[in-house]
């Protein structure tokens, strides 16, 4: 290795570190909404708020569990990057929260009970998680208010 | 290799910070004037599928039914084609199409097609990022034509959707059109 090769590896042999910057940004995706009003969900009052109501509200949702009985809305908030840098590569990694939105509807499509499930994520930028995990993740807890 | 990992860093710190400053709400838009022609009690739903398609999604037997938008409000299939003005292609080292994000090309298969290919039929993209090249952004105009340009404006707006639900004579009887993020 030459001399000037050398001089140029140097500095960057020290400067191969990792750093976690903190922001708060909501991570669109095909797939995703963007961040809910608490207001926009407030409103939505079990035992009044309807299918229609909700759908109204917040669009059509990402996804559908219970034969169209509970609705999920998710919303990927992240709020810390770690990024590493090392000579010949970078990686990078997200933390943060996948909020949930979850509307329970009876079988005349009355609002039957609302709640959210936060979960907190790790991965990179095309992370995703499962419909699977989803349907698990989102099951009506037993605190959820029901308008009955 | 130490120019090439500092673009990528400097490329992603730049999109974090993009992050940074948006929080992209979901949002009610005014439908009366996004969609004039769609008229609460008046509108049929074969009315609707003239302009639109049929319906991406339908709840409580029809009566609630939605559709899926791009932020031209043009009719958009989710995850694959939620912006029919743009066509992002992720290529990978043998410049094959790996990932493909945006209007729906028929002829454009991934992990088959590659950007040769893809320049002969649209010209080359108009934005090319990712340090390494392989991420590249193409645009249409109203028509479907390849552009040169971006199209003006709602390049940050995120996807719609449009709610109708039917009463009577499968009319509309209520209209909501929902931005998504």
């Amino acid at each position: 290795m030459r001399l000037r090769e050398l001089c140029l590896c140097a500095p960057l042999a020290l400067c191969s570190s990792c750093f976690i910057v903190p922001y708060r940004g909501v991570e669109p995706a095909g797939n995703r909404h963007g961040l809910i009003a608490p207001a926009d969900v407030e409103g939505l009052k079990p035992g009044k708020a309807t299918r229609a109501d909700v759908l109204c509200a917040l669009g059509e949702p990402d996804m559908i569990f219970s034969n169209g009985a509970r609705f999920v809305y998710h919303t990927r908030v992240a709020k810390w990057w770690w990024y590493a840098y090392m000579v010949a590569d970078q990686i990078d990694l997200e933390f943060g929260d996948d909020v949930f939105t979850c509307f329970h509807f009876d079988e005349h499509g009355l609002l039957d009970a609302r709640w959210e499930h936060d979960e907190g994520f790790c991965c990179t930028e095309s992370g995703t998680i499962s419909d699977e995990q989803v349907e698990h993740l989102t099951r009506r807890p037993a605190s959820a208010r029901s308008g009955r | 290799m130490l120019a090439r990992s500092l673009r990528k860093a400097v490329a992603l710190l730049a999109l974090v910070c993009a992050a940074c400053l948006a929080d992209h709400p979901v949002r009610r838009l005014d439908s009366s004037r996004e969609f004039p022609w769609l008229v609460e009690g008046q509108t049929t739903r074969a009315q609707i599928e003239e302009q639109l398609g049929p319906s991406d999604a339908s709840h409580e037997d029809g009566r609630i039914r939605t559709w899926w938008l791009d932020p031209w409000n043009q009719h958009a299939r989710k995850d694959a084609a939620w912006d029919v003005r743009s066509l992002e292609v992720f290529f990978d080292e043998q410049q094959r199409a790996e990932h493909v994000r945006g209007r729906d090309l028929p002829w454009l298969v991934e992990g088959t097609t590659t950007r040769a290919e893809i320049e002969q039929r649209i010209g080359p993209p108009g934005e090319v990022y990712n340090a390494d090249g392989r991420a590249c952004l193409w645009w249409f105009d109203a028509d479907g034509n390849p552009a040169r340009v971006e199209p003006a404006g709602r390049k940050n707006d995120g996807p719609r959707s449009l709610v109708v639900v039917f009463g009577e004579g499968e009319r509309a009887q209520r209209v909501s059109l929902v931005q998504l993020w």
